[in-house]
């Protein structure tokens, strides 16, 4: 892993001012993205996991500039996406993609699919002509399972699962390097989302792809990713090779949510001991003093309600932000 | 929760074997149909299905299988252009198929309660949750106001809602997810139901709030010596929650049995389809899931013969023409005309 990361992400900061709720009160802040740093290296996936409020999909849109950072900087391509203009940020746009968890609302319902998936290469004029353009949406379709046959159909004609199959297609016709992939089986049935997950994963082979995959259910997270960052309150708390959070995770946060985990084997539902957290995640207007998952850790000590523990890395690519790990 | 019910000692510990246990519910051939423009649609298409006293039993499948409808069915609730045409469904003597709305308005509450997925719209936007809980004691319970109010905010207490007294007047949008999902739980124990319908209850919710509601829905039913129908799409829960496991497909059951034949032993090429799907612990990140090919079937227009064999891998003529009826294989049941009868362990 010596050579550059694609992307790398540093002390990332995202802000929303709440709409003032009386002019004697300043506005409310949320902190939803509170300083989050990571690099991904070409051709693997980072899963990014958490509940929901964590901050993880607001992290990846930031990271798009699709929503810009108060704080921080992202590069990629040689630059800090942060700083640009929009108009600078257009060349930039065609190298990084998002597919969202609900497909049917990010298309069109007034355009065919067709049309859809040909849209993107229009706007970065990678077709020149017509012609070019629907032998590329055909091409695409076929690729993605689709068939091309069904190109002058309207979205609501479709099941869920052909339909994150459409997103997938138009997000993969301007051939990105960078793809954040937002929730984005979580709204199918487990055999179409099996369907998908293959699919993402061949076309991550066939076209060097990097994913930045984020999602709440830590099965699919294991299956598809090659390191995983757990995120708490707008925070990194745990980041490690795939493999090592389960086998060894570290973080109080990070061992509750596994043991959480609904695996499918009955032996092990009843061997594994499920550390119950108490309450839910607090607010993000105002998180915890020290540690923002004192509240809830079964652990916590004194310091951990005034001192906020760092990241760091206490094994070799393992990094986790707590004070008694 | 497995075979671990010392609490209920009187009560045998797997029900399927007794024959002349009987069931305290029993689904016989339900065809539960919705007329719709494209034609009749077929949401349970001739289930039969037996649950019995103390149980929790798993009803899984993916969407539109019918297993909220079979609920539905139960509860009396069916949408307007829904009807159970055909069957029966037998409950403490009963046939509720065949019950008046005044019957049903007794024993729904009472004798069977349900919890949905969806509490913001399940429950009412402009009533206080103490008075929705309350509701019910006074109509089923016929308690006084008074009476019904300490035993809601012993139930608000009981389900695990912070400072129940503050919390009693207010209403379901003041609540966080998990705690309007315990708000639901407490109206439907609140009756002390001898059911229990729960219809995706953690679905909408986050995985550390969801093994709280499970375990939560666990222990009350426990307590209460209470049988449970757990309908859910998730394997895992069923692994962790449920003693035995019904698996639907096309609005009839492909496979029925013990949740530990059925998961670790699977004979349905669905079921074993179903497991493959979900990532597990010790398979290798990156290697293919197992995963079924196509789409479930329309509902208006089903295929001959066994309804899965268009997804079938294992499909042959047999399949396409004559529809498969559910075998003994071991403890389980299966509806498949491809079983292999060998597996013994």
């Amino acid at each position: 892993m010596d050579e550059q990361p694609l992307l790398s992400v540093r002390d990332l900061v995202k802000h929303f001012r709440m709409p003032r709720r009386s002019i004697l009160r300043p506005a409310d802040v949320v902190r939803a993205v509170d300083g989050v740093s990571f690099d991904i290296w070409r051709g693997k996936t980072l899963g990014l996991v958490g509940e929901s409020g964590c901050g993880k999909t607001t992290t990846g849109r930031t990271i798009l500039q699709l929503m810009r950072a108060t704080a921080g900087s992202v590069q990629f391509g040689g630059a800090d996406l942060c700083l640009l203009s929009d108009k600078e940020l257009r060349r930039f746009r065609s190298g990084m993609q998002i597919i969202f968890q609900d497909p049917y609302a990010s298309l069109d319902p007034r355009m065919t699919i067709g049309k859809a998936i040909a849209e993107p290469l229009m706007i970065h004029k990678l077709c020149q002509t017509r012609a070019e353009a629907s032998e590329r949406v055909q091409a695409l379709m076929e690729r993605v399972g689709l068939n091309p046959y069904f190109n002058n159909r309207y979205p609501h004609e479709f099941s869920g699962g052909q339909r994150q199959r459409i997103g997938i297609a138009r997000a993969l016709a301007v051939d990105p390097d960078f793809v954040v992939l937002d929730e984005p089986v979580s709204s199918l049935d487990v055999s179409i989302q099996a369907q998908i997950l293959n699919l993402l994963q061949d076309l991550q082979d066939e076209m060097d792809l990097t994913y930045l995959f984020i999602a709440h259910d830590l099965r699919v997270v294991r299956h598809i990713s090659d390191r995983i960052a757990v995120m708490y309150l707008g925070l990194i708390v745990e980041l490690a090779q795939g493999l090592e959070i389960y086998d060894a995770p570290l973080h109080p946060y990070t061992q509750a949510l596994l043991s959480a985990v609904p695996w499918t084997d009955p032996r092990l539902a009843r061997k594994h001991q499920r550390i119950i957290l108490e309450g839910e995640v607090s607010s993000a207007v105002n998180p915890p003093s020290g540690c923002r998952f004192h509240p809830r850790c079964p652990i916590a000590e004194e310091r951990c309600q005034v001192e906020p523990p760092e990241l760091r890395e206490v094994q070799p690519g393992h990094w986790v932000a707590c004070h008694l790990a | 929760m497995g075979t671990d019910r010392g609490s209920q000692p009187e009560i045998p510990l797997t029900k399927g074997d007794e024959p002349d246990a009987m069931p305290l519910l029993r689904i016989q051939a339900l065809h539960t149909q919705f007329e719709t423009k494209q034609g009749t649609v077929r949401a349970v298409d001739g289930l039969s299905l037996d649950l019995y006293e103390g149980e929790v039993l798993g009803l899984v499948g993916e969407s539109g299988c019918g297993k909220t409808m079979t609920a539905l069915s139960i509860m009396g609730l069916l949408p307007g252009n829904g009807q159970a045409v055909a069957g029966e469904i037998s409950f403490e003597g009963k046939n509720l198929l065949q019950c008046s709305s005044e019957e049903m308005k007794k024993i729904r509450g009472a004798k069977i309660a349900m919890v949905f997925q969806e509490p913001m719209t399940a429950l009412t936007p402009t009533m206080t949750i103490g008075r929705q809980i309350s509701e019910a004691m006074e109509i089923h319970l016929d308690l006084s106001r008074e009476e019904a109010r300490e035993r809601a905010l012993e139930l608000l207490e009981h389900v695990g809602i912070p400072s129940p007294r503050a919390r009693f007047d207010n209403y379901i949008h003041q609540f966080s997810g998990g705690m309007r999902q315990r708000v639901m739980i407490a109206i439907a124990f609140s009756c002390q139901p001898r059911l229990l319908l729960a219809d995706e209850p953690t679905t909408a919710l986050d995985v550390t709030v969801q093994a709280q509601i499970l375990d939560l829905i666990k222990q009350l039913a426990q307590e209460a010596g209470m049988t449970a129908l757990f309908i859910t799409h998730d394997m895992g829960i069923v692994a962790g929650s449920c003693d035995r496991v019904a698996v639907m497909y096309a609005g009839r059951m492909v496979e029925i049995g013990p949740v530990d034949d059925v998961l670790l032993n699977p004979r349905h090429p669905y079921t074993q389809g179903l497991l493959g799907s979900v990532p597990s612990l010790d398979s290798n990140p990156g290697d293919r899931l197992f995963s079924i090919s196509g789409l479930p079937p329309d509902l208006a227009s089903l295929p001959t013969g066994c309804k899965f064999w268009p997804r079938c891998p294992l499909a042959d003529d047999r399949c396409r023409e004559e529809e498969p009826v559910l075998e003994q294989y071991g403890e389980s049941q299966a509806a498949c005309w491809k079983v292999m009868p060998l597996h013994t362990n």
